[in-house]
């Protein structure tokens, strides 16, 4: 390859290629911001600071929503924060790793239920549904997501 | 023209190796007995010699770079040529003379390209569910339309890169199951109830 300019572009793309692993960024403290929201399948408003989750939520059999709390954790690597819900439970949050690709890996457990492993992008969430509250038969959705 | 004029006329010609035969020899026996005759030649030598050396020295004293930069100004100026056109003339002489290299390097580049994508892919995709929780590949991209226990109270998300996010594990307790969702969006959703007796 004699054209010097050809020849500076592919090595350009090489390194590229080579350093984009090493190029994700490893926070030392994220933010996560934990919703709780009630749902009900009877016939009701739809809370409208619950809208931006409706395409999670939308799968299920349930037609109101009402967004109980909002709380923001912060969390240092390895840390973890525990969240109040209005079952009893506490949800915690904690901030495992950083991996390959960027995202963030939070470890989420509710006690006595379940624990989980996540990986969230900038902006992303997961939501853990369906805790059922002590009474009736409206049930939790927990929108957990990693401020961007 | 007397012969003395004559012969001082051929006298010069004969310097320059112009004459031949009869001639030459005719000057040549007049130099021979002519005294002044081989003095003239000789001042015409004389004269030739200043004459080169005048000219040689004339030569020396020209000053070549200036008279080459001053012609080259004069010249009109082509335009530069383009980015596309020394590429094309850089692809055609490829392509001409160094054919070999140019095919080892398209292969060199599609080796750096696939495997680079291979290691990306393979970077970007999820670990497997350490211990316990049996890693479940999820319908994609419909949204599941209603939650479908996928038996034994643990789930986890198969990969689909990049998204915003991935559910690695999931670890309910004995008295719950635990079924993922993942949305066209990418978005997951971890549904929890309890165990059916």
């Amino acid at each position: 390859m004699t054209n010097p300019l050809l020849r500076r572009t592919f090595l350009a793309l090489l390194l590229a290629l080579a350093a984009a692993p090493v190029l994700a960024e490893e926070p030392a403290k994220v933010t996560v911001e934990v919703n709780v929201v009630e749902a009900s399948k009877k016939d009701g408003p739809v809370d409208p600071r619950v809208k931006r989750f409706q395409d999670q939520l939308d799968d299920f059999a349930y037609k109101s929503f009402k967004l109980v709390s909002e709380e923001k954790v912060s969390l240092q690597k390895g840390g973890k924060q525990s969240v109040g819900l209005p079952n009893g439970k506490t949800l915690t949050v904690g901030y495992t790793k950083v991996d390959k690709d960027g995202r963030v890996r939070l470890r989420l457990a509710i006690d006595g239920v379940v624990s989980t492993s996540v990986s969230l992008a900038r902006g992303g969430s997961v939501v853990l549904g369906g805790p059922a509250l002590p009474h009736g038969e409206n049930v939790l959705f927990v929108p957990v997501t990693l401020e961007k | 023209m007397d012969a003395r004029t004559e012969l001082r006329m051929l006298l010069s010609a004969y310097r320059d190796g112009e004459l031949q035969g009869a001639q030459k020899a005719k000057v040549e026996a007049a130099l021979a007995a002519d005294a002044s005759l081989r003095a003239e030649l000789a001042d015409w030598n004389a004269l030739a010699g200043g004459v080169n050396a005048t000219l040689a020295q004339a030569g020396d004293e020209l000053d070549e770079q200036a008279f080459l930069a001053a012609v080259k100004a004069r010249l009109p100026k082509a335009p530069a040529p383009s980015f596309t056109e020394r590429l094309a003339v850089w692809w055609s002489e490829m392509v001409e003379f160094r054919p070999v290299a140019l095919a080892s390097g398209f292969a060199a580049a599609a080796v750096v390209v696939f495997g680079g994508s291979l290691l990306v892919s393979q970077s970007l995709a999820p670990a497997p569910a350490p211990g316990g929780a049996p890693l479940v590949a999820e319908k994609l991209p419909a949204p599941a339309p209603a939650p479908q226990p996928l038996g034994g109270g643990a789930t986890a998300v198969a990969s689909r890169t990049p998204k915003a996010s991935t559910v690695r594990e999931v670890k309910p307790h004995a008295d719950t199951d635990a079924v993922v969702f993942e949305n066209q969006a990418g978005a997951s959703v971890i549904f929890l109830r309890p165990t059916r007796k």
